[in-house]
């Protein structure tokens, strides 16, 4: 994606949308101006040449490390902390607004 | 007891032979904190009560003689984003304001084991997003050797605690130079481990490719000791790395360094690295060579792509670890906040992560879900990946070549509040000398090594030199940088502040 591309309101605002996030209206402003001009810098990737280069994955080589899935329980004091963590419960259940 | 003449084995030396117990040594530092923090403002939480009983509990166990380690009874503080169980951990954010974890990080439940006393958890850029704490959804750290200027970041609060002797150590983290380039900003030492030399379970995630818990003190020795401690593999992290832990303090003892080869590479020492620092890191590989190590020319030439690539990489990383705080299970949530109207669940996570992250957080999280949406992936965030390759290529090539690399840690000393904050931008090219090492995965320490007179300034500011080592040759890093804090007086130079 070539240098000064612009992020345009409506790209922001679709943006937002895709990652669940409300912006104000100055938001959606500012962050088009921001984002254009970071994309500008990070846009000079572009010169470099990476062809028949493999992406990086992991960095210290390893490769599938495998454990067995065993399920641990947990104490009452921790069950409860996160309990306690929850915004909207009704009595140890999750409580969430209607989906439709 | 002069605390800020203390360091970890001295500290551990007093408690044994009876000099002053870990409760009196404790309530020093609480005092010292009480003293100095309305104006460093390095604590978001200051824990005395379960510090005063962590301390109580290890002069039981020194008094019974059965425990001879060396971080029992030491105070430390720790960076906001390591979880400890049942102790407010907020990642210096809004959105995790109230959040109490139900689990230890595992690096805490290590320390926990070796006795250690936390004396509170420190403020940082928020999910450690920044350079300089201006980050954080809370307040700025100031800098121990001038209060006008940021101490670093993102582990601002812990360069600043322990800086200001309000602590011996402090564990922070380093993503793209977060403990480095605050070490190198308040005068201290800063290691970055290996990618997976310490276990990030408990962290809460910001570049889970990068993230790398790290530790910053006064002294080489104190790193070691500490690393030493925390490092190694956990189950609960699957990139956490088998390597053996090595005796890092033992290998401090050995002072001989003839015939290591130390690569400089080219690409670090071109113009708008402040003149000062340059020379003062050229005296230090100066030295270098005088104790008998062979200085090797070398070039790093994807350097100037570093920031550029960790700046796709990283917000891409973040997009999806900070989807989690949605309002559901934890964390601020619009359900319960009444100046706020939302009719079903979708509503709740947009509200919830509208109002609850910061300006940075929201910006990270837009960029990273730009890059990778659809039709961008290939060009942004499979073009960094494979940039990335080079950058990593560029290393294990001179690692053939050479034993370790020396580098400035930061083009120029700490900048006061308030002047990058207007330009996201700059305040990221502040990690221009420490990026690559990140996105390698390599271990880097910054070390004292200096003082520069800001232009605008006649206070006169630290300078940090950045020594890089091989995957998992921490041992090597550390010695390189004992021998050379063995030979100096930097690191005894103290901030004003009184």
């Amino acid at each position: 994606m070539a240098d000064n591309k612009k992020i345009s309101i409506a790209e922001v605002e679709h943006i937002a949308e895709l990652a669940r996030i409300e912006l104000s209206k100055e938001e959606v402003e500012k962050f088009s101006g921001e984002l254009s001009d970071v994309l500008g810098y990070i846009g000079q990737l572009e010169e470099v040449e990476t062809e028949g280069i493999e992406p990086v994955s992991q960095v210290t080589g390893l490769v599938n490390v495998l454990r067995n899935d065993v399920a641990k329980s947990s104490d009452e004091d921790t069950r409860r902390t996160m309990i306690d963590n929850f915004p909207d419960k009704d009595g140890d259940y999750i409580k969430v607004k209607q989906v439709m | 007891m002069k605390l800020n003449e203390l360091n970890i084995a001295q500290a551990s030396e007093g408690l044994r032979k009876k000099e002053f117990s870990a409760v009196e040594l404790t309530k020093s530092y609480l005092d010292r904190i009480k003293e100095t923090d309305e104006k460093i403002k390095s604590f978001i939480t200051v824990t005395k009560e379960s510090a005063l009983e962590q301390a109580e509990e290890a002069d039981k166990k020194i008094k019974s003689g059965e425990e001879n380690n060396l971080l029992l009874g030491i105070p430390c503080s720790v960076k906001d984003v390591i979880n400890i169980k049942e102790i407010l951990t907020t990642a210096a954010s809004n959105i995790l304001k109230n959040y109490i974890p139900a689990y230890d990080a595992t690096l805490v439940s290590r320390l926990k084991k070796e006795g250690m006393v936390m004396l509170g958890k420190v403020n940082c850029d928020a999910f450690a997003h920044g350079a300089s704490t201006e980050n954080s959804d809370f307040f700025t750290s100031h800098n121990p050797w001038d209060l006008d200027r940021v101490p670093g970041g993102s582990s601002g609060g812990s360069a600043s605690s322990v800086a200001a002797s309000q602590c011996l150590y402090s564990i922070g983290t380093d993503t793209g130079g977060s403990i480095r380039q605050p070490a190198s900003f308040c005068n201290l030492v800063g290691l970055k481990p290996t990618y997976g030399r310490i276990s990030r379970y408990g962290l809460i995630s910001m570049t889970s490719s990068t993230d790398c818990p790290s530790i910053i003190a006064r002294r080489v020795e104190d790193v070691a000791i500490v690393l030493e401690k925390i490092a190694g593999k956990d189950e609960r992290d699957s990139t956490s790395s088998e390597n053996k832990v090595d005796n890092y303090q033992e290998f401090l003892a050995d002072e001989n360094i003839k015939g290591m080869k130390i690569g400089i590479p080219e690409e670090y020492f071109l113009e708008g690295l402040n003149i000062d620092i340059r020379k003062a890191v050229e005296e230090a590989i100066a030295k270098f060579e005088s104790f008998g190590a062979t200085i090797v020319p070398i070039s790093l030439r994807y350097t100037k792509y570093a920031v550029p690539t960790y700046y796709i990489i990283t917000p891409s990383e973040i997009s999806s670890n900070l989807a989690r705080f949605d309002g559901i299970r934890f964390g601020y949530s619009a359900t319960n906040d009444d100046s706020v109207e939302a009719k079903d669940l979708i509503e709740i996570y947009c509200k919830s992560k509208g109002k609850g992250f910061g300006s940075e957080a929201k910006r990270r999280i837009m960029l990273g879900t730009y890059v990778l949406s659809s039709g961008y992936y290939d060009a942004y965030y499979l073009k960094a990946q494979k940039v990335r390759a080079l950058i990593k290529k560029d290393f294990d090539e001179a690692f053939e070549k050479v034993d370790a690399i020396i580098t400035p840690t930061t083009p120029s000393v700490a900048f006061k509040i308030g002047e990058h904050s207007k330009s996201p931008l700059e305040m990221y090219m502040e990690d221009i000398f420490v990026s690559a090492v990140s996105l390698a995965g390599l271990p880097s320490v910054s070390v004292p090594c200096g003082f520069a007179k800001p232009n605008d300034r006649e206070i006169e500011m630290p300078i940090g030199m950045q020594i890089i080592g091989k995957y998992f040759d921490e041992k090597n890093i550390l010695r390189l940088a004992s021998v050379y804090e063995n030979n100096t007086n930097w690191h005894n130079v103290e901030p004003a502040l009184k």
